[in-house]
């Protein structure tokens, strides 16, 4: 057994609409291993939330049209499965959780019946035993009076204990990877931080790996062990999150993190990404980044950067004129 | 204190929405969204008010500008009784006091361009003749970092950090003295985000514009504020300057709040301060400290005794039992 879990090589995704096609992700890699945890982070419109619906399959297509040269899970090619073969690895070895708990949630069925679906069609239980495994898991996931909890209706729950609902529902199966698409988004800080200890916590007892895809540095930097950039369908950083953070390589990074209000103290004025994201119908010539980027030079709006290799460290970079030759970017 | 330098003085206001159940609307219970808060804003300075969902923040931004009437409690701005002027009087006040809200997409009217959405608070004001306002629209837009050909254009042709430029150019229109920021970049993306706080920041040095800022998030609040106050189920819970109030909270809430950031750079540890539950319901609110159901520390009187609004530093007032 290899310790590469989720392999993903050279990932595209394309919408075809009216105004003609729109090209969401363009040429994503990434891998994950067994146990690790990688955070998927962008702007609005980035690519991140379609690059995990395409490994799950989950993109309607049409308007949807994938292609990659790879994706590989737990040894097995996802894009050779049939159908039904697909659905037996989604929510049984692979298992999503999304931002909105509300809307994710059956609200006509009660939160037992949920939970014991997916324990009766993946793993054969019978409804007694589904009914057992779902309280466990609920109890797992911190959700108080779990008995009563599981002839409950999703309306009857507030917002934090939804959501702890359908982390129990993802693992119900014993996921390998567990891909979370903003998962604290819609609650509060202080429930948020219940949950972010609940989801570390669960990754201890279980091993499971993570593909966290967020826009908040705060969760990046306390949930994960690698962090992938992406701007405009395309991966421009990738790295462990410690050196990322200590030194952006590729300016969009660097100005992202600047961009953030520190909590630890009252910051002067903030640093600015001039401009705003471009439309994927008309994604800027060369490197993506290049009109907004204060760094950029002519090479840069002729020719797209490869994704490269820059200092070492596992740290990958797109970028023409990564920050560290100018002698990091840690200079204000 | 009726220091000549307090812009907005609230004085324990009350907000109670009723609960109507039936057909014929019987009043069965009520809200209670904000539940009797104090305090004063200074000119030129930026108050922050930060809370989770349904502590009451908003509401209080709102009853300020008398958006929504009051149960009980005054507001005076500028010294006078808002709740004491007529509706002509409130209106020539409301030029000196606007709003911007969250969601930029809603606040524009879709089928007004953006030189009619400037130039109507000067028309509704009666300010200046139609080719000065165009003049004042232009220059408005040039203010806010837009370019004078945008004032034909209409809200559906921009992002969501143009229009949030937009709204706040159309607050500015008429030259207020106070602006209600409520959550004014939450629904915004990080780089913009930072584009639209220092812009922010920017008009109020120029102008000398005083802000009451509505946020949920932390970070945002310090950056933009002043002093800070902080809001648990429609109460104040505590006040002070924003250097105290982030290095040395006093409230457990407080403690909690900032504990809760993610990321783990606010000073405070998580399993120290970590908040169990969920906040309870503003319309059956806890008896005693409305926040001893979730509090860490909480001691046999937490939950009989309503703890008192005191001061127990230099302008750091806290409502706790156990505080210094």
């Amino acid at each position: 057994m290899s310790d590469v879990l989720l392999e993903v090589k050279n990932l595209h995704t394309t919408f075809d609409t009216m105004d003609g096609a729109v090209p969401a992700v363009c040429g994503v890699s990434l891998e994950i291993n067994r146990g690790e945890v990688l955070a998927l982070v962008g702007e609005s419109g980035c690519g991140k939330s379609v690059t995990s619906l395409s490994i799950m399959r989950l993109i309607p297509c049409p308007p949807g049209r994938i292609s990659a040269d790879k994706i590989s899970f737990d040894g097995v090619d996802l894009l050779g499965l049939s159908n039904d073969e697909m659905r037996k690895v989604r929510g049984n070895t692979m298992a999503m959780i999304f931002q909105e708990p509300m809307t994710s949630l059956n609200p006509v069925m009660t939160i037992g019946a949920q939970l014991c679906e997916p324990l009766e069609t993946h793993r054969g239980m019978s409804r007694l035993e589904a009914a057992e495994e779902s309280m466990r898991m609920l109890k797992l996931a911190g959700v108080s009076l779990p008995e009563q909890r599981m002839h409950e209706y999703p309306h009857q729950l507030s917002g934090g204990m939804r959501q702890r609902v359908m982390i129990a529902m993802a693992l119900t199966c014993r996921p390998k990877l567990l891909i979370a698409d903003e998962p604290t988004t819609a609650l509060d800080v202080t429930i948020q931080a219940q949950i972010l200890e609940l989801m570390k916590e669960l990754r201890r007892e279980l091993g499971m790996s993570m593909m966290l895809i967020t826009h908040d540095m705060g969760v990046v930097r306390e949930m994960s062990d690698r962090v992938a950039i992406m701007y405009a369908g395309q991966i421009v950083e990738q790295g462990p999150v410690k050196e990322i953070f200590q030194n952006p390589l590729h300016p969009y990074t660097y100005g992202l993190l600047g961009s953030i209000p520190p909590i630890n103290r009252k910051a002067e004025t903030l640093r600015v990404i001039r401009g705003v994201v471009p439309s994927p119908m008309f994604f800027p010539s060369g490197c993506r980044f290049h009109p907004r980027c204060d760094y950029a030079t002519a090479e840069c709006s002729d020719q797209m950067p490869e994704l490269m290799e820059v200092g070492g460290d596992s740290r990958l970079v797109r970028c023409w004129h990564p920050l560290i030759e100018k002698g990091g970017a840690n200079r204000d | 204190m009726t220091n000549a330098d307090v812009l907005v003085r609230v004085e324990n206001i009350k907000k109670y929405f009723p609960i109507s159940k039936g057909a014929f609307g019987r009043v069965t219970g009520y809200v209670r969204a904000v539940d009797g808060v104090t305090f004063d804003i200074r000119k030129g300075e930026s108050f922050g008010l930060v809370g989770e969902s349904g502590c009451g923040k908003t509401t209080t931004g709102r009853a300020i500008l008398r958006l929504v009437e009051l149960t009980a409690g005054r507001v005076f701005f500028d010294g006078q009784d808002l709740a004491q002027l007529d509706d002509v009087e409130m209106r020539k006040l409301r030029r000196r006091m606007q709003i911007v809200f969250q969601d930029p997409y809603s606040s524009l009217n879709p089928r007004m361009n953006v030189g009619a959405a400037l130039v109507e608070p000067l028309t509704a004001h009666g300010i200046g003749t139609p080719a000065e306002r165009l003049e004042k629209a232009k220059a408005l837009l040039a203010q806010v970092g837009l370019r004078p050909f945008h004032l034909n254009r209409y809200p559906h042709e921009f992002s969501g950090g143009q229009r949030q430029r937009i709204v706040i150019a159309r607050a500015l229109s008429v030259d207020p003295e106070f602006i209600v920021c409520d959550e004014p970049v939450s629904a915004l993306d990080v780089s913009i985000q930072s584009q639209i706080l220092n812009l922010l920041k920017e008009l109020q040095a120029k102008f000398g514009l005083t802000y009451l800022f509505v946020a949920h998030n932390l970070a945002v609040v310090r950056y933009i504020s002043d002093r800070v106050g902080v809001m648990y189920l429609g109460k104040m819970v505590e006040l002070a300057d924003e250097r105290e109030i982030y290095n040395h909270p006093v409230h457990p809430y407080t403690k909690a709040l900032l504990a809760a950031v993610p990321g783990g750079d606010s000073g405070f540890e998580r399993d120290k301060h970590i908040l169990a539950g969920d906040v309870p319901s503003p319309a059956n609110p806890p008896p005693g400290c409305s926040f001893h159901t979730r509090c860490p520390v909480a001691r046999p009187d937490c939950k009989e005794v309503v703890p008192e609004w005191r001061e127990i530093g230099p302008r750091h007032y806290v409502a706790c039992h156990l505080a210094g």
